[in-house]
């Protein structure tokens, strides 16, 4: 597939999601997701002459664009902390609207995105492209221009410490997580 | 995978399934739509021809509705889809990802966007957006003016989508788009989002739904009269 022949929307519409979850996974804070995602396919048109397809479909070139979005993102929150409001009211609207069961996926993912983020950039990047984006590591090592032994190390290591920090969570808000119940939030319907 | 609690494991399931909603992917994509044409003025010229597209239909939609907002949003996506002279001799070169965007476009709502069915806009005295055509460091930075620059203009948009469902007898598309735009960071034009609401809700029969949104209008807005 060449760039002349990639079609723009159709890129948008097959990974949309994956640039969304991402972006999340990051670091990027649900209020801003959708302008970064903007951002990053803004990126993406503009140098979709320079795509050139390498055998794993665009997924390794648009993570690239999204860890620097998502990197842009970071520095521009420790400058500027928080909204005047903190997203507080979109975020009660958000809850609002939603149902119970998605409410617990959400806080899943609010639990899975704080353990995140005690890993470093490289070893997260690495962890998410494998185990939710489900990329081999030939595609990763790809995607982040690294020997693809240093993807196996840095997701040995990413692993172990993302355990770590789910204990720690555990630890420090006293809650002991069944199994059960998590399958149940991750088998429902968002 | 071997040295992963079930936990774990569960909480990546949970995350696979993590995407935006049907109403932030079209929001979204209308949004990438026109920065990329305003941002790439020798962009392929399909893109061209969608962003006039959405410049026409909108026009169209205005046109039957009698919708002044509608020809506004219309007249602006025009004006981003008419490259600048400055615009086309910046991109001659083949860009890396780090400098970005060269120059930004110029874009100004006319007033003419903001009078919304014949009234004033309400409680918005500066609705007319300023954007200075300057060098932008990065994409990030770039995109981040576009942003804030687009986001009234993207409001706008969205209501006029919510009208243009309840005309065509879609209530529930109505409802979840100006939905959509009354939970955005910062709306603007919440007056015209509960209007919009209250109809749609009245339309599917939620007379109960529609009298608490006409009174969370009037509370609000008490010096508004929309037309209802």
């Amino acid at each position: 597939m060449t760039a002349a022949v990639l079609d723009f929307r159709l890129l948008y519409d097959e990974h949309v999601a994956f640039v969304w979850r991402n972006l999340r996974r990051l670091g990027v804070h649900p209020a801003d997701v959708e302008d970064r995602v903007q951002e990053v396919f803004v990126v993406a048109h503009r140098r979709l002459a320079g795509y050139e397809e390498r055998g794993h479909g665009p997924r390794a070139w648009l993570f690239q664009i999204v860890l620097r979005v998502a990197s842009e993102w970071r520095r521009h929150r420790r400058r500027h902390p928080e909204d005047v409001d903190g997203g507080l009211a979109q975020d009660l609207e958000r809850t609002e609207a939603e149902q119970a069961e998605a409410l617990a996926r959400r806080e899943a993912l609010d639990q899975l995105d704080a353990a995140l983020a005690a890993l470093d950039v490289d070893k997260r990047a690495v962890l998410v492209l494998h185990e939710i984006e489900e990329m081999t590591a030939p595609e990763i090592a790809e995607s982040l221009s690294l020997p693809v032994n240093t993807v196996y190390s840095r997701l040995r290591v990413a692993r172990q410490q993302l355990e770590a920090a789910l204990r720690a969570q555990d630890r420090k808000s006293g809650v002991d997580h069944e199994p059960a119940r998590m399958r149940v939030i991750a088998g429902g319907a968002r | 995978m071997s040295d992963m609690s079930a936990r774990t494991k569960d909480l990546f399931a949970a995350a696979k399934l993590d995407q935006p909603s049907d109403a932030a992917r079209d929001t979204m994509w209308a949004s990438i739509q026109l920065a990329s044409v305003a941002f790439v003025p020798n962009a392929p010229a399909s893109a061209h021809l969608a962003a006039k597209a959405i410049a026409s239909s909108k026009l169209a939609l205005g046109i039957a509705l009698g919708a002044s907002i509608t020809v506004g949003v219309a007249g602006a996506i025009l004006v981003m889809t008419r490259p600048s002279v400055e615009t086309r001799s910046a991109v001659t070169e083949p860009r890396e990802l780090e400098p970005a965007i060269e120059r930004t476009t110029v874009v100004r709502l006319p007033p003419a966007a903001m009078v919304i069915t014949g009234h004033a806009a309400p409680a918005m005295e500066s609705v007319e957006i300023d954007a200075v055509e300057k060098p932008a460091a990065t994409a990030a930075g770039a995109a981040h003016v576009l942003s804030e620059r687009d986001r009234l203009a993207q409001e706008a948009r969205m209501v006029a989508e919510a009208r243009g469902a309840l005309h065509r007898g879609d209530p529930e598309t109505a409802l979840r788009v100006v939905r959509a735009a009354k939970a955005k960071r910062g709306a603007r034009l919440v007056p015209e989002e509960l209007t919009v609401e209250a109809q749609a809700l009245r339309a599917m029969g939620d007379e109960a739904g529609a009298a608490r949104v006409d009174a969370e209008l009037a509370g609000k807005f008490p010096e508004q009269d929309l037309g209802q």
